[in-house]
This record gives structure tokens, sequence and C-alpha cells, in this order.
């Protein structure tokens, strides 16, 4: 039963805590009426989950491993694409919140809502048919019925860890948010990245899957508890190829650099997008 | 919600399942099944050579920890994966093999370099 807590809890915690920040900003920037889309976005990700992850697991059709690994990396690389912009863009709204210039944020939102319900879709779509995937086995197979229940109880908790994330974040000052949750997202993107890579290089698209980083799998296994918190939120694998681990670095590093440069409080602030353009 | 969030919501999830049933979803029952046990110690295949074709690997992870299971080439070419198998849990994975060696490999604890065992793809 523990194993499968531990599966469910670490498939679940990444899309979990995206979701829990996006949901802050919008009750941060004063717009509950946009949590509905990100409510579809994220109603619509678990519903294809569990409809794919069924079909192929109680029905003969069956997904060649190539088609599935290539899934998993290119859903992982535009949600990589997704968080980044989104980091960006809640900077560039970030002065107009805090100065409470309503009309720009105002502007600001209607352009970036409907991205963010896209980008809530694909922070669980992207795990979710591995999770469905693995969830109906366990349903169906198992030898005991406490193993469902153990995998369900890991879904929920990371649920309720996202939730506390979010109970956290949004009472913080709104430059500590920016700056938090920025830092936060930019990390599990780099780990996203790296495990698309790794999606990719299994799937012989990329090379290299036998150059082989560093492995620490038997000192941190992805099974023990903190193994399963460090995969679940960084995407840390034990065993990490070289170009995983030069993909991550190229990624983490620039992005980081750009975000925690200061600001500049200039014409930019009146048009966010501008401001984005610059920031790329 | 804004008006074109619903239509391009749907629509990118009518294309995510189009390209996933497009690009390579295999139909039809396999053309040999066979069991493989995966204990704490070792990946034990029901049977030691099979005909090419669709092969599937019901894999049983008994080894009281979460496993994987990895089919590959004699050269480390993955042509099949099944991960996050818990405790007590069957899982499948199928493979279309051509005659060759193959390597099964059962990881325990998800770790390592695991248990494998030579698999034999007769022509």
């Amino acid at each position: 039963m523990f194993s499968n807590f531990l599966i469910g809890l670490r498939e679940g915690l990444e899309a979990a805590l995206v979701v829990g920040i996006i949901v802050a900003y919008l009750v941060r920037s004063d717009r509950r009426d946009r949590l509905v889309a990100v409510w579809v976005g994220v109603a619509v990700a678990i519903a294809i989950s569990l409809g794919v992850g069924a079909l192929l697991t109680f029905t003969s059709r069956s997904l060649s491993f190539t088609a599935q690994e290539t899934f998993g990396g290119v859903m992982s690389i535009i949600a990589v694409a997704f968080v980044t912009w989104m980091v960006f863009w809640m900077r560039s709204t970030s002065h107009a919140l805090r100065d409470e210039l309503h009309g720009k944020i105002e502007t600001a939102l209607n352009m970036g809502a409907g991205a963010l319900a896209v980008a809530s879709l694909i922070a669980v779509g992207r795990e979710g048919l591995e999770t469905a995937l693995f969830l109906w086995p366990t349903i169906q197979s198992a030898d005991s019925a406490s193993a469902p229940v153990g995998a369900v109880l890991g879904l929920v908790t990371a649920v309720v860890i996202g939730y506390l994330i979010y109970r956290r974040s949004v009472k913080l000052n709104l430059a500590k948010f920016f700056r938090y949750t920025g830092i936060g997202l930019i990390v599990v993107a780099a780990g996203v990245l790296a495990y698309g890579i790794h999606d990719l290089q299994e799937a012989d698209i990329l090379p290299g899957i036998n150059s082989i980083a560093f492995d620490v799998s038997q000192q941190v296994p992805p099974s023990s508890w903190y193994g399963t918190l460090l995969k679940g939120t960084v995407n840390f694998q034990g065993r990490t190829t070289w170009l995983q681990l030069v993909a991550w670095a190229a990624y983490l590093v620039p992005v980081m650099v750009l975000f925690l440069r200061p600001q500049r409080r200039t014409a930019a602030d009146a048009a966010p997008s501008a401001s984005l353009a610059a920031s790329r | 919600m804004s008006r074109r969030t619903v239509p391009s919501l749907a629509a990118l999830a009518v294309l995510a399942v189009a390209g996933l049933a497009a690009c390579g979803s295999n139909a039809g029952a396999a053309d040999a099944t066979v069991a493989v046990d995966g204990t704490k110690d070792a990946c034990a295949p029901s049977a030691a050579s099979v005909a090419a074709g669709r092969i599937a690997f019901d894999f049983k992870n008994s080894s009281g920890q979460t496993s994987e299971l990895y089919v590959k080439t004699a050269d480390d070419k993955i042509k099949g994966e099944v991960e996050n198998v818990g405790d007590g849990v069957t899982r499948t994975l199928t493979a279309k093999l051509a005659a060759g060696e193959y390597k099964l490999v059962c990881k325990p604890g998800e770790k390592g370099d695991g248990f494998t065992s030579t698999f034999t793809v007769t022509g």
C-alpha cells in the first residue's frame, strides 16, 4: 500500500504545485472569476488522461513505446515553454498589481487568463497519462484492495500539498509572492525539461541514453519518501544522462538570471507584452 | 471565463487525442503472451523464447517494492518499458519484436541496474 501511495504522491505533486500557484496568482490579482477556466483546464486534462489510460488498459489497444515516450517528451517541452512564459508574464504584471493600477491589470489578465487555463491543462495532462496508466492496472490487478486505496491517497495528498502551498503563498506580500513562486516554477520547469529530454532519449529521438553523468539511485532511491519528494517536485532523477544535465543547467542558469535581474520601472510597465519581449 | 478559452481547450484536447491515436497505437491481440515474474532478486519470464511479432509481457511485480520492466536489445536500445508498477500489481508491456536476442530487465526499487534475463525471439 505504501509503495502505491508514494507513486501517487510523486505523480501528482508537480501538477498540484503549478496549479496551486496559478490559483494563488488569480486570487492575489483579484480575478477569482478566471478560476473557472483553470478548473475546466484541470478537469479536461484529468478526463482525457483517465479515458486514454482506460482505453489502453482495458482493451487490447496499446501505445507503442516510441509513441508514448515521444508524447511524454513533447508535452514536457511544451509545459516548460508555458511555465517559462507564465513566470515572466506574472512578473511583468507585478508592478501594476503592487501599485493597484487596476486598468493595467485588466488589460494584462484579459490577455493571459486563457493561457493560464491552458497552462494548467498542460501541467496536469503532462503526467496525467502516465498516472492513469499506473492507476488503472493497480485497480485492475492488485493483489490486495489496499493498493488502489494507497494510490488514490497518494494523489489526494499531492492535492492537499498543492492546497497548502496555495494557502501559504496567498499570505505572502506581493513582492515575495512573485519572487518565491517565480523561483520555484523555474526550478520545476528545469526538471520538467530534463525529464522530457530523458523521454526523447528513451524513444531514441535524442542520443545518449546510456551516457550517464551520475547514478545515485542507490543512495536516493525513487521509492524512498525523500526520493519521492525530490522526483515529485523538481524531477530529480537518481540516474541522469549527460544530455539531461547539460539541458537542465543551460535552461536554469540563464532563465534564473533573467528572472532575478532588477526590474526597470519604465514605460514597459504600461505594456506588459513589451516588457515580456524585452525580457527574452 | 473568456469566450475563447473553452473552444481552445477543447481543440487542444482533440489534438492531443488524435495525435496519440495516429502515431503508433497498435490494435488487436498480441501474437504471444509471456508472463514475467519480478521478484526481489530475479526477473523470470515464463518462456525463454517466442516467435517474432507483437509480444505482450504480463509483468507481475512481487518484489515488495515499486518496480519497472524494460525490454532492451542486446546493445541496450529500449524496445519497451512499464514503470510505476506497485507491489502486487500486474501491468502489460506490449512490444513488436523482430527475431534476435533481447534482455528483460526488472528494477525492483527503481534503482541501479536491476536483474536481467536473456530472451530470444525466433524468426
